[in-house]
């Protein structure tokens, strides 16, 4: 049994298969979330490493932050 | 100190720390709620409960790159379940009051030698048991005693019998715990790792082999092997052993087949087995599944419980799923005659 264990492990990490990263289901999802958008999670980032303001994802940040203030002043009119 | 209190001093401890040290970590989380309807034969009720195949949880998790080619991380995860599905019982609808367990507290460095991982956390084989790309797993998957697992099975006299939890139990090795682990950098997706702690006051070893590899139009594939062994809960007596392994795969087109098998050294004289059967469908949004589980000799010689379910989980957008599932529990014990169990839950997963 074991000798046959081994022979299809074996087998296994010599075909020609693509490896891939099996994720259990049952963990936190990936990928974008509810409150937290495209980015999955809240980032707790150091200052100095944030995006240049030049940046695609600096001006992604910044056109979100002004549809976010749009969508508020919609929800705050009587 | 509150123990939640101490919970959250110590993440933003963790936080702090790795941000001086130029890390990023990242804050997630999902709720897991669900509505459970059961029905032992006997009597029936509705539950409201949060569901233990994916249990409301958060975490911290953050990596960062200590030198070219050596990354060092951390992740910070705990679970606040309000009356969990494998709890509740017709008794007591609510479970225990809800407290904040740990899940991970764990740190790494990975780099071409591998990963090295340090603290409380997978052992090696943990979820061997449980590997399946089916698609439906927040509903139902491997470990079947996660809904309604504490309720027990009734005679038609009114008599109560075993829990379903102890009679189908997946066996899935050690879980997670204090431990150092090993795992080996990937060969043609095939990966060796090894852990070695203390669960219980009792030294534990584990092993597992885990592949996975995607075949292109023949599909996916992933498997898991996995050992564990922990030493006995009283001097002389029988390490609690377990060996087993699951495999599964999905086809190109979405149909889906996953198998598990564990067996497990409960007394000197008892092994306890665990079988599990899935077949599923997936594609775009929706996903369905039908299993079958069998458990034989886990609570006493001679038990041989079933269980028989159908989930279906739909994926209106990635941050969402709505799932529905039902199942089918029996027992049969030597001299004994229980009713079945019946189970009927839907509830949502919401990724925030």
């Amino acid at each position: 049994m074991r000798a046959l264990l081994a022979a299809c492990a074996m087998a296994l990490g010599g075909c020609s298969a693509a490896p891939f990263e099996y994720r259990a289901q049952t963990d936190i999802p990936e990928g974008p979330g509810m409150l937290t958008g495209a980015a999955g999670a809240f980032s707790l980032r150091p200052a100095e490493s944030l995006p240049p303001r030049d940046s695609d994802e600096y001006k992604e940040f910044q056109e979100w932050r002004e549809w976010k203030r749009q969508q508020e002043a919609k929800g705050s009119t009587p | 100190m509150k123990k939640s209190a101490l919970w959250f001093a110590t993440a933003a401890a963790f936080a702090g720390a790795v941000q001086a040290q130029g890390l990023e970590v990242k804050l997630s989380g999902q709720v897991n709620r669900a509505v459970m309807f059961a029905d032992d034969g006997l009597r029936s009720d509705s539950f409201h409960v949060d569901n233990d195949n994916s249990s409301t949880r958060f975490r911290f998790a953050g990596t960062g790159e200590v030198s070219p080619g050596l990354k060092a991380g951390l992740i910070f995860e705990v679970e606040y379940q309000s009356s969990p599905s494998n709890l509740v019982t017709f008794a007591d609808r609510d479970g225990a009051p809800p407290t904040l367990d740990e899940r991970y507290m764990d740190l790494f460095f990975e780099g071409g030698f591998g990963k090295l991982s340090l603290g409380q956390g997978d052992g090696a084989a943990n979820g061997g048991v449980e590997v399946d790309l089916s698609g439906t797993s927040v509903a139902h998957y491997a470990d079947v005693s996660a809904t309604g697992g504490a309720l027990a099975f009734r005679t038609a006299a009114g008599g109560s019998g075993p829990t379903m939890g102890s009679v189908l139990s997946q066996q899935d090795f050690e879980s997670r715990y204090d431990r150092a682990r090993y795992d080996t950098p990937a060969f043609g997706g095939l990966r060796l790792a090894l852990s070695a702690g203390a669960k219980d006051s009792r030294d534990v070893h584990e092993a597992a082999l885990l592949y996975a590899g995607d075949f292109g139009s023949a599909g996916k594939l992933a498997a898991a092997l996995g050992w564990s062994q922990e030493d006995p809960t009283v001097v002389g007596g029988v390490d609690d052993e377990t060996v087993g392994g699951s495999v599964s795969w999905l086809a190109p087109g979405g149909f889906n087949l996953t198998y598990g098998h564990t067996q497990r050294d409960v007394s000197a004289t008892r092994e306890g087995k665990f079988n599990y059967f899935k077949a599923g469908y997936k594609t775009g949004k929706h996903a369905v599944s039908a299993d079958y589980a069998l458990g034989d000799d886990q609570s006493a010689a001679g038990d041989e419980a079933k269980s028989m379910s159908l989930a279906y989980v739909f994926t209106p957008v990635s941050w969402a799923e709505l799932f529905a599932l039902a199942k089918k529990a029996q027992l049969d014990q030597p001299g004994v005659s229980y009713e079945d169990l019946t189970l009927v839950m839907i509830g949502t997963r919401l990724k925030f």
